[in-house]
């Protein structure tokens, strides 16, 4: 069987999802950080903010400020890290269980329920920020 | 009755492998160790994000003054600091070495062209700058950790 042969074998797609889509969002994920990351690390460098040192980059009035100017950003860095890294796992998670269909599915559906939680942990960091007193 | 054996040994070592990845030979495969720090450094990333999520949620669950008390926590060396700074490493590392593989394995860049094998085979991918490519990550991550830690501990 050559590798296309890899069509037909049913443990290559899950919920109709190709192992090669879920390739692509992985290498999709990882170019977004690459900027992402990027620049949600250079705010916190104390000259570019105007403070004296690292922890006075998180203070309220800067992450306030943040979260209301960028929040699209900050939206889209936390679907990218937690698709990227929840998916990351769970490929290493399915090497690890091997054939075992049962263990897969498990892994599959905790993967989701992890990025689901995740993600509306994230949601809510940003629809709740409360107003400075 | 005795379970019928293949005669093809299991390439598949799994949980020793991801555990304890010595068991493949390194010697001369720094892509075995660029591959096995990515791992590594991949699963610690996973739960720094988790605790990230959870930590950055702070003012919209507890409000302002719980999140200074936790920020707090990050200035000067402490356990908490020092393990924001392994993760910072881990970060560095993973981000640069996934640039490296972008660049491999979703552009093709310096793995040389596929060729007829000749005598002495020398495999294109050897004669490319790949493995430039790994010593350049490794030795960027210490250098870009380095700053980090100088704007994390001593600015």
């Amino acid at each position: 069987m050559g590798f296309n042969g890899l069509r037909n074998v049913p443990h290559v797609r899950w919920l109709g999802v190709k192992a090669g889509t879920i390739a692509l969002v992985q290498y999709v994920t990882a170019v977004l950080m690459i900027f992402l990351v990027a620049w949600h690390l250079a705010v916190r460098i104390p000259w570019l903010q105007g403070v004296e040192d690292f922890p006075a980059t998180m203070g309220p009035e800067i992450v306030y400020d943040e979260v209301k100017a960028f929040w699209p950003l900050l939206l889209l860095l936390s679907i990218a890290v937690i698709i990227h890294g929840v998916n990351g796992l769970r490929g290493i998670l399915l090497e690890w269980v091997g054939f075992n269909e049962r263990l897969k599915l498990v892994v599959n559906v905790l993967s989701i329920l992890v990025v689901i939680v995740l993600l509306l942990v994230a949601v809510h960091t940003l629809i709740a920020i409360p107003e400075l007193g | 009755m005795e379970k019928a054996r293949s005669r093809f040994p299991t390439n598949r070592l799994g949980l020793i492998a991801s555990f304890y990845p010595w068991v493949i030979d390194v010697r001369g495969n720094p892509e075995r160790i660029a591959f096995t720090l990515h791992r590594i450094t991949g699963i610690m990333l996973v739960g720094f994000i988790a605790l990230h999520i959870v930590s950055t949620n702070t003012p919209a669950r507890a409000g302002w003054e719980a999140w200074v008390e936790e920020v707090q926590r990050l200035s000067g060396i402490n356990p908490v600091s020092i393990l924001f700074f392994i993760a910072m490493g881990a970060l560095i590392f993973h981000s640069l070495n996934g640039i490296r593989l972008l660049l491999v394995e979703l552009l093709a860049m310096g793995i040389g062209r596929p060729e007829k094998p000749k005598p002495p085979y020398i495999p294109p991918s050897l004669k490319g700058y790949q493995r430039t490519l790994i010593y350049i990550v490794l030795a960027l991550s210490i250098i870009i950790w380095a700053l980090m830690g100088y704007v994390m501990f001593l600015m």
